[in-house]
């Protein structure tokens, strides 16, 4: 089981790292290509059209791998006090309890997702031409990185490894 | 049965600590199963809940933000308020609140605000003989009026939760006269506590020092005349003009101010993303949520519980404000607004209430929840810059939470506060 977790710890220092890279570039392009899009309507006198589409589409990708993210930093916001008041042993069931339930979500969101990507690959968006099945795709992604995540998580709490520390992203970023 | 199903399993899930986002997705998953209805609904929910143009000014806003706090717009801001209302007994205390209130109009996040202008204003508080838990309630209250000075992320959720019929626009000049009211009413706490506890006071700096700090400042305010001047006047929508403010921001400290590293740069972004991609999820999730309650009627059940309790606008609005108090003690801000929403809206213009004012009213109200415990962002975000623990902070918060009641009173019972700006400007 040590094996195993420290094997699934390397691959999603990896994934993270990327994840939170392509997002962070996502929100850049973003930011650009709007400020563009007002450029273009007041300079060039010609709204693109495709940057509605563009950040809507980026969107939903920083969304479920940075999000996906948080599930392996701990930070999304939920409600500590309940667990604190917990005997150890006791809140010890429940975090794992609940790390299996969200990798578990996280499976719902792979299949699912996946059966939305199949179902709408053949529907071309519109303006960018692109399969709206490419849009949905971000969602089975998200998923994977959640219940991988989540799965860590898990085996943390079987084996009593702490996380050595926190991963801090914001150090090695390719800036 | 199916209610039980989503509510039951919705609060065990948070209870045990599973994050709010996924409760919700969670929640909805279980009663689609028991309705025998397919997950993929569920998951086509989350994606086009998350996939709406206007929402995409919240990370914009977000990011906006998070580059004023790395690039030390936050300081001159302090600065300029100091100049101001620094010579007055506890003057930090207001100078606290009004820098708050003129980073609000920057930010549109209390959180952001507490750690922007805690971190720089509750060490030098304490530095000052200021008590270490006046410094944290002070700067945790104040940030809440940075929910109601537009821009506002929170109206942005707020108008997406009323479904529509609320524009942006409208919501952000109603939001103007409810936070200058609030800062005034801290204000008035802030001076009351400093002047019973002898907290000391700086010296007028003469017009020319306020003119001074206000030529430091006034390239970061600017962001504030391009976000809310653009999108009142119609040039941007709402989104460029997020846009337009991140893009300003990140001008301003790289090339006015020269005060943002690459290093930091690049920071400001990640941090940005990861706060957006939370906020973002939870609105994804929250309108799987929202789906499931409006497939089981509960606006219309809400309705029908309400009316029966009584049909007095006045109770009904009192109730609806305990609830959303109680609420907001547990659970954080963007989830509450999703979530309450769909469900009270219906009830209050069924008596008769404004949409735009019940936003403000809700607003006002969970803000008050970022400062409470046992969840409040604000309340944990100032405690660690202050090095406190909570409970000590707490202990002395009262007069705090008294003027922010007050102020929520004026907003529940007087609609011309929350109206008469939008209604008088947008003829």
């Amino acid at each position: 089981m040590k094996k195993t977790l420290a094997l699934l710890e390397r691959i999603n220092d990896r994934v993270s790292t990327w994840a939170l890279t392509l997002s962070g570039l996502g929100l850049l392009v973003m930011t650009a290509v709007t400020g563009w899009q007002v450029f273009g309507r007041y300079v060039l006198n010609d709204s693109p059209q495709w940057v509605e589409r563009t950040t809507l589409l980026l969107v939903l990708y920083f969304t479920f791998l940075a999000g996906a993210v948080g599930v392996r930093e701990e930070s999304h916001l939920g409600i500590a006090f309940v667990n604190d008041a917990l005997p150890a042993g006791v809140r010890r069931v429940v975090h794992g309890a609940v790390d299996l339930i969200v990798a578990a979500f996280g499976a719902v969101l792979v299949w699912n997702g996946a059966l939305l990507v199949i179902e709408t690959w053949d529907v071309a968006t519109p303006i960018i031409k692109i399969p709206e099945g490419a849009t949905y795709l971000a969602i089975p992604l998200g998923g994977l990185l959640i219940a991988s995540y989540s799965l860590e998580l898990l085996l943390r709490v079987l084996t009593g490894i702490e996380r050595p520390r926190a991963v801090d992203l914001d150090e090695p970023g390719p800036a | 049965m199916e209610l039980w199903i989503l509510f039951g399993s919705f609060l065990l899930l948070i209870a045990f600590n599973v994050p709010i986002a996924f409760a919700l997705g969670i929640s909805a998953c279980a009663t689609l199963v028991y309705d025998s209805l397919p997950l993929m609904v569920a998951v086509q929910r989350i994606a086009s809940g998350i996939s709406v143009f206007s929402l995409l000014a919240i990370p914009f806003f977000i990011y906006a933000g998070e580059l004023m706090l790395f690039g030390g717009i936050a300081e001159r801001l302090v600065r300029f308020a100091n100049a101001v209302v620094g010579h007055v007994r506890g003057g930090l205390g207001l100078v606290n609140v009004l820098a708050s209130m003129l980073f609000g109009g920057i930010s549109g996040s209390a959180v952001a605000d507490t750690s922007a202008l805690g971190s720089i204003l509750i060490p030098l508080m304490k530095k000052k003989g200021y008590g270490a838990d006046y410094a944290v309630n002070v700067t945790i209250t104040a940030s809440t009026t940075g929910i109601l000075i537009p821009p506002s992320h929170n109206m942005i959720i707020y108008s997406l939760a009323a479904g529509g019929g609320v524009s942006i626009a409208t919501l952000f000049m109603a939001g103007i006269v409810p936070g200058v009211l609030t800062g005034l009413c801290l204000m008035v706490a802030a001076w009351a506590v400093a002047v019973k506890r002898g907290y000391p006071k700086d010296e007028w700096p003469g017009w020319g020092g306020v003119w001074t700090s206000f030529l430091g400042a006034a390239p970061g305010l600017f962001a504030t005349v391009i976000i809310i001047g653009g999108t009142l006047s119609g040039v941007f929508t709402v989104t460029e003009s997020a846009a337009a403010g991140a893009i300003y921001a990140l001008l301003v400290t790289l090339f006015v101010y020269r005060s943002l590293s690459l290093a930091d740069f690049w920071k400001a972004t990640i941090n940005a993303t990861k706060t957006t991609a939370m906020v973002m999820l939870l609105i994804g999730t929250a309108s799987a949520f929202g789906y499931v309650l409006a497939l089981h009627q509960v606006p219309a059940k809400t309705i029908e519980l309400m009316h029966g309790i009584s049909t007095n606008p006045y109770v009904v609005l009192f109730i609806i404000n305990i609830i959303l108090l109680v609420l907001g003690c547990i659970m954080d801000m963007a989830g509450l607004i999703l979530i309450c929403t769909p469900i009270f809206l219906p009830v209050v213009k069924s008596i008769g209430m404004d949409p735009v004012q019940f936003g403000m009213l809700m607003m006002l109200n969970l803000g008050t929840g970022l400062c409470t415990p046992p969840v409040g962002t604000c309340l944990f975000v100032g405690c660690s810059i202050g090095k406190i623990r909570i409970e000590e902070a707490v202990k002395t918060i009262w007069p705090f939470y008294l003027a922010m009641f007050v102020a929520l009173m004026f907003v529940t019972y007087v609609p011309a506060v929350s109206l008469w700006v939008p209604y008088t400007l947008l003829k």
